[in-house]
C-alpha cells in the first residue's frame, strides 16, 4: 500500500502533466522520454522501495522480468505504476521528484556537471589567456558565506586552479579545508599531513632541494593518484622558485584534435611508476595509462616523467607499442611549452590544484644573504568531499511529495 | 679492470650490498660474464632479444649525473627524443656502460638489480609485485565458495609474529580477494589497533569518518544499518576512488541470522567475457550514474561496471542501492540502456548464485580483508529481538588505500 507523505503546495504545470504516458511494449512512454520495464521498477519511490533518509534503494536485488501493467495517476513530478509483480509504486518524472525540491534543483544545474568533470563545463587553459586562472579570493571571502565557498570551489574545478590568499599563519591548512570550508576529511599519504616542503640535504625526494622542477602530477605512484593538490606558502624569501601551472587538458585537446592515433596511445598503453627511495622503506607502483577517459570525457592525466618506470615498459611492452607511446608522449610533452601560468607565491596562499588535470612546477632558486628563507607545506584532499561541499543543500530533507491517488 | 663508473657503482650505494662489488669487481670479465650479447642497432640496443629503444636508454640512465643517489629517481627530464647512442663501451653484469651523441658517457641497467636503486637495491618476489599491481595472471578468480583456501582463517597472533607471516597473509589477500584472520582482539574500535599492528597505513577518511560501526538501527541511514539481507554488492562506488581495501570486524555477531558472503565479481566476469564478449563489452563501456545524497551528503559521478589496465580487469563498481536509474535514462538511449540491463541481469544471476559465494557467519574477534575493487560482499538478514536481551550485531569498518597495503607488502628494510 502506497504511503502518503507530507503535503506540499502543489505547483501544477499542466505542459508537463499533460505529456503523453502509456505502456508500451519496451515499458512506459513519457513525452519524449522512454523507460524500461525494468528499470522503472528499480526506480519506484515509495516507502517500500525507497528510503527517503538513506536514499538508497530498499530493494533486495534489481528486480529483473517484471514489467509494467498500467500506468494511473500523473502528476507534475510522479506516475503511479503497477508492475506484473503485483507492486504499485511510483516513479520519477523530474530531477525534483528524483533527488528532492529546491534549492536542490539549482545546486544540480549549476554545479553538477562540473563536479563530475564533464569537460564540456571545464575553463581549459594556456598561460595566462584565461583571466580566471590568475583570479586570487581572499580567505576571509571566501569563508565568509556557504555561497561564496560553493563559488571558489567551483571556479577551482572549473580551472582547474583556484588561489585562496591571506590565509592567517595561525589556521592550519587542514583546520582551513576541514573546519572552515567544510570541505574534508582529507586524504592521507605516506607523507605527513601536511608536509613541510623546504630544503634537505642529500633529500629522498628532489622536491626538497633547491632545484627547478619540472611540470608534474603528485604522486603518481598511488594506485589511486591524489586529486586535489593544496600548496600552501608560509615563507618565501629567496631568490627566484617561481611556481608554475599547466593545463594538460588543453594541451590534450589538441592532441586529440591533430592526432588521434597519439591521442588513442596515451590512453589505451598501460605504462608504470615505482617509488622506492633509499633508507624509506617505502615501496609503491601501479600502473596507469597517462590519460583516463570516462566515455569521451578526460577524467585524468597522470604525468611525472621522473617517476615513469621505463625499465618495466622495456619489459612488459612489445617495442612498437613503446615506440608509438613515445611519440604521443613527446608530442604531447611539445604542447606544454609556452602554456604554464606561472607566479611567485606570497606567504599566506593557498593554492588548490587539480593534481588530475594541471601539472605544477616549480624554478630553481637561491638562497642569499636575507632571502634565504622557503617554506611551503603540501597535503591533498578529495574530489568527491568538494563536490559534496557543493551539492549538499544542507539540512533539508529529502522527501517524495504526495502523490494523491483519488483526487 | 673496472671503469670509473663502474667504480662509482660501487662507491654510490649506501646499503651494503654485495650486489655492486660483485658487478665491479668483474668487470675485467665482463664481457665473457655476461652471457646475453649485447649490440647497437638501428632502433637502439639489442641487449639479448630485449630491444632498449635510443631515447629511452638516455632516461634510463643510471650515473651519478642523472640519478639520484638518495632519492631513487632521475635528476633532469629533459627531452631527449632525437638522441641516439653512439657506442657500447662496456658490459657488466647489471650495467651496460653507454655514450650517447650529446657525449654523454653512462649506465644502462640490465636488470632489475641495475634499475631500482644503484645496483644495491633488493627487489620484492615477482609475484608480491605482480599481485601488488592487480595483474590478473597473479589473481586466483573462484567461483566456488567451498574452496578450502577461501575458508582457512588466519591466526591473528601467529600472523603480527613476523614480517613473513604478515606479507603471506597480504599476499593471500591480493590472490584472492578476500582474506580472513581469526583471534583479533575484539573490543569496539580494536580494529585500529590491529591495522597498526599489521602497519598497512596510513587509514582512508571517508564520509563515514575513519572507523564506521555498523550495528542495527532503526530509521538508518545506511541500508547497512538495518536487518535486512543486503545484496552483494560493493561499497561507495559513487567515489571518484572508490575505496580499495575494506577491513570488516567483527565485534559481536549473538543475533540470529546475520551470516556474511562474498563473491567474486572478477570470476563472474571472466566467465562473461569468454561466453558473453558482447555482454563484457557492454559493461565495460556504459558509465552507470551512482548517487548518494542523503542529508549531509551528495556525492555522485559515473563509471562502467568494469575498469580494465591493457587486458587486466582492474576494478569494479557494483552497488544496486546507489545506481541512479534517474540519471541514467538522461545519460543514455533506451536502446543502450535495454542492452546494459541484459548484460547486468546476467552478471547478478551470477552474483546471487550461493554457490559462488563464501559464507561464514563471522564470529566475534573475526576478520574479513575484502578487495573492495573486485570481491563484492553481503549479508543474509538477522533478527532484531522484540525486547532488548543484550544480544547485539556490531561490526566496525575501516578501509585503506590498496597503495598502503601494497607498501607493506613490498616493502624491505
Amino acid at each position: 500500500m502506497l504511503r502518503v507523505l507530507p503535503i506540499l503546495p502543489r505547483k501544477f504545470s499542466p505542459s508537463i502533466a499533460v505529456r503523453l504516458v502509456h505502456v508500451t511494449e519496451y515499458g512506459i512512454k513519457d513525452g519524449l522520454q522512454e523507460l524500461l520495464h525494468v528499470e522503472t521498477r528499480n526506480m519506484c519511490r515509495c516507502e517500500e522501495c525507497f528510503s527517503t533518509l538513506s536514499t538508497q534503494k530498499l530493494l533486495t536485488d534489481a528486480k529483473k522480468g517484471v514489467r509494467v501493467s498500467s500506468v494511473g495517476r500523473v502528476t507534475e513530478h510522479y506516475l503511479t505504476v503497477k508492475w506484473d509483480d503485483g507492486h504499485e509504486g511510483m516513479i520519477a518524472r523530474t530531477s525534483r521528484g528524483a533527488y528532492g525540491p529546491q534549492p536542490v534543483q539549482d545546486i544540480l544545474d549549476k554545479y553538477y556537471n562540473l563536479t563530475v568533470r564533464r569537460n564540456n563545463e571545464l575553463q581549459l587553459w594556456r598561460g595566462e589567456e584565461e583571466e580566471g586562472v590568475a583570479m586570487q579570493f581572499k580567505y576571509s571571502d571566501v569563508i565568509s558565506s556557504d555561497q561564496s565557498t560553493r563559488d571558489f570551489i567551483a571556479h577551482f574545478m572549473k580551472y582547474g586552479i583556484g588561489t585562496m590568499t591571506e590565509v592567517p599563519a595561525e589556521r592550519n591548512t587542514l583546520d582551513v579545508i576541514n573546519v572552515d570550508m567544510e570541505a574534508g576529511p582529507m586524504r592521507e599519504t605516506i607523507y605527513k599531513n601536511p608536509d613541510p616542503v623546504a630544503f634537505i640535504a642529500d633529500a629522498h625526494n628532489f622536491a626538497y632541494t633547491s632545484d627547478a622542477l619540472p611540470g608534474h602530477t603528485d604522486l603518481p605512484y598511488y594506485t589511486q593518484m591524489p586529486q586535489i593538490f593544496l600548496f600552501r606558502c608560509h615563507i618565501n624569501t629567496v631568490i627566484g622558485g617561481s611556481s608554475f601551472w599547466i593545463d594538460t587538458f588543453a594541451a590534450l585537446a589538441e592532441v586529440r584534435a591533430e592526432r588521434p592515433d597519439y591521442f588513442a596511445s596515451l590512453t589505451t598503453t598501460p605504462i608504470s611508476c615505482r617509488y622506492s627511495p633509499p633508507g624509506t622503506g617505502w615501496y609503491l607502483a601501479t600502473p596507469y595509462t597517462a590519460v583516463v577517459l570516462m566515455g569521451d570525457d578526460i577524467l585524468e592525466v597522470r604525468d611525472h616523467l621522473a617517476l615513469m618506470d621505463e625499465f618495466e615498459m622495456s619489459r612488459r611492452l612489445p617495442r612498437e607499442t613503446r615506440s608509438k607511446w613515445w611519440d604521443a608522449f613527446l608530442y604531447y610533452q611539445s604542447k606544454l611549452e609556452q602554456a604554464a601560468y606561472k607566479r611567485i607565491v606570497k606567504a599566506g596562499d593557498l593554492v588548490f590544484v587539480d593534481n588530475r588535470r594541471v601539472l605544477h612546477g616549480r624554478e630553481s632558486f637561491k638562497a642569499e644573504g636575507e632571502r634565504k628563507e622557503r617554506l611551503m607545506d603540501v597535503s591533498y584532499g578529495d574530489w568527491n568531499h568538494f563536490q559534496r561541499r557543493l551539492l549538499d543543500t544542507g539540512p533539508e530533507k529529502l522527501f517524495i511529495e504526495r502523490h494523491l491517488h483519488n483526487e | 679492470m673496472a671503469s670509473s663508473l663502474a667504480k662509482w657503482a660501487l662507491n654510490t650505494t649506501r646499503a651494503t650490498s654485495n650486489v655492486c662489488a660483485r658487478a665491479v669487481s668483474s668487470s675485467a670479465r665482463a664481457l665473457s660474464s655476461s652471457a646475453r650479447s649485447v649490440s647497437l642497432e638501428s632502433e637502439g640496443i639489442l641487449d639479448g632479444n630485449n630491444l632498449i629503444l635510443h631515447h629511452e636508454s638516455r632516461y634510463l640512465c643510471r650515473c651519478p649525473g642523472c640519478f639520484g643517489a638518495t632519492s631513487n629517481q632521475p635528476l633532469h627530464t629533459d627531452d631527449f627524443s632525437a638522441i641516439k647512442v653512439t657506442e657500447i663501451k662496456e658490459l657488466h653484469d647489471h650495467y651496460i656502460e653507454l655514450q650517447w651523441d650529446d657525449g654523454h658517457v653512462g649506465m644502462l641497467p640490465r636488470n632489475e638489480t641495475g634499475a631500482y636503486g644503484n645496483g644495491y637495491k633488493q627487489t620484492p618476489p615477482q609475484r608480491f609485485y605482480d599481485l601488488s599491481l592487480r595483474k590478473n595472471k597473479a589473481q586466483t578468480f573462484w567461483s566456488d565458495g567451498t574452496l578450502p583456501e577461501l575458508n582457512k582463517k588466519f591466526d591473528y597472533e601467529e600472523v603480527i609474529s613476523s614480517d613473513e607471516n604478515v606479507k603471506e597473509l597480504l599476499a593471500h589477500y591480493m590472490q584472492y580477494g578476500l582474506a580472513l584472520l581469526a583471534n583479533t582482539p575484539n573490543q569496539p574500535g580494536d580494529l585500529l589497533k590491529v591495522l597498526d599492528k599489521l602497519e598497512v597505513g596510513p587509514y582512508w577518511k571517508t564520509l563515514f569518518g575513519l572507523l564506521s560501526r555498523v550495528s542495527y538501527q532503526n530509521d538508518p541511514l545506511n541500508q547497512a544499518f538495518n536487518n535486512q539481507h543486503l545484496a552483494a554488492h560493493t561499497d561507495m562506488p559513487y567515489y571518484t576512488q572508490t575505496p580499495s581495501v575494506y577491513f570488516f570486524h567483527c565485534v559481536a555477531n549473538e543475533l540470529e541470522g546475520g551470516e556474511s558472503f562474498w563473491v567474486d565479481t572478477f570470476s563472474a566476469l571472466h566467465h562473461m567475457r569468454t561466453e558473453m564478449p558482447e555482454m563484457f563489452e557492454i559493461l565495460a563501456e556504459v558509465k552507470v550514474p551512482f548517487r548518494q545524497y542523503r542529508v549531509g551528503w551528495h556525492m555522485a559521478g559515473s563509471y562502467p561496471t568494469i575498469e580494465m589496465m591493457g587486458d587486466d580487469m582492474y576494478r569494479t563498481r557494483d552497488c544496486n542501492f546507489v545506481i541512479d536509474n534517474f540519471q541514467f535514462t538522461k545519460d543514455y538511449d533506451p536502446a543502450t540502456r535495454a542492452c546494459w540491463w541484459e548484460a547486468y541481469n546476467y552478471l547478478r544471476a551470477m552474483m546471487t548464485n550461493p554457490d559462488r559465494s563464501v559464507q561464514v557467519k563471522l564470529q566475534s574477534g573475526d576478520l574479513a580483508i575484502i578487495d573492495n575493487w573486485r570481491v563484492q560482499h553481503g549479508r543474509n538478514q538477522f533478527t532484531v529481538p522484540e525486547v532488548a536481551d543484550g544480544a547485539k550485531r556490531v561490526m566496525d569498518v575501516v578501509y585503506v588505500e590498496w597503495s598502503h597495503v601494497q607498501n607493506r607488502l613490498l616493502r624491505y628494510h
